[in-house]
């Protein structure tokens, strides 16, 4: 048994190495990735649960709802994709900011929506950057631009399913909600 | 009643239908995340098995 521990990592060690360094030491095998994914995934959607609580904290029945619905509309949009550890650190992204995000909510009404809805930019561009990175690297230095457009397309697809998915579960963000509470119709309206 | 007759801005639906849709969806989600469990269980058996086998197959393995 002492020998397994000393080989296997803990799997958060593993999620938060690959986060950091963008890769692990020891190549995985088969199964070993598998686990990590979903690992990554149920990490990814238990931190955005506690980002959810804290946006919505002006009321209990929000938080609690949030609880359920922030996780389950990243879920949903990373079914568009399949950037599981790029989610789990855009979600861990999005943990570190919700006290942030719940002091404000309280404490000031200009600027509790937007820094919410900040934190989620600064979420989904921290994926994005991490995903292109572990692109890049399995495709090597040399093909730049080969690298780039399945970024491109994944994230557009992400960003896409997740305008939609969060106008569904509306209202996220407070009571009186964001530009993002009717969907595409009301963020692209002229 | 339509779902088309009372417009809220979510594609022109009622809030009972986009409600509708979203039940549907989580309930997708929630099937999926139930079978990923399933999927995570398997996965984990063939990790632990794989991990035991290693330091005899390092042992005994062709040099």
């Amino acid at each position: 048994m002492s020998i397994r521990t000393d080989h296997v990592p803990s799997q958060l060690s593993q999620l938060m190495t690959l986060t950091c360094r963008g890769e692990l030491p020891h190549p995985l095998t088969r199964a070993n990735q598998l686990v990590l994914t979903i690992s990554a995934i149920v990490c990814a959607l238990l931190l955005s649960s506690i980002w959810g609580i804290a946006a919505g904290s002006s009321s209990s029945a929000l938080a609690i709802a949030n609880s359920y619905k922030v996780p389950m509309v990243i879920f949903l949009s990373a079914l568009t994709t399949s950037f599981a550890t790029s989610i789990f650190s855009g979600t861990l992204v999005l943990a570190t900011l919700a006290p942030l995000v719940a002091i404000y909510y309280h404490t000031s009404s200009r600027a509790g929506v937007p820094l919410a809805l900040g934190s989620v930019f600064v979420a989904l561009g921290t994926a994005t950057l991490l995903f292109a990175r572990a692109v890049k690297r399995k495709l090597g230095d040399e093909s730049r631009i080969a690298s780039l457009i399945p970024v491109i397309i994944l994230v557009a697809l992400f960003s896409a399913a997740l305008m939609q998915f969060v106008a569904l579960a509306a209202p996220i963000i407070g009571q009186t909600g964001t530009v993002f509470d009717g969907g595409f119709d009301t963020v692209f309206h002229r | 009643m339509s779902p088309l007759d009372t417009m809220t801005g979510l594609g022109g639906h009622t809030a009972e239908a986009t409600r509708l849709v979203w039940i549907v969806a989580s309930a997708i989600g929630a099937g999926l995340l139930v079978l990923l469990g399933l999927v995570y269980r398997r996965a984990r058996a063939q990790r632990d098995l794989e991990e035991a086998e290693r330091p005899i197959a390092e042992r005994f393995g062709p040099e």
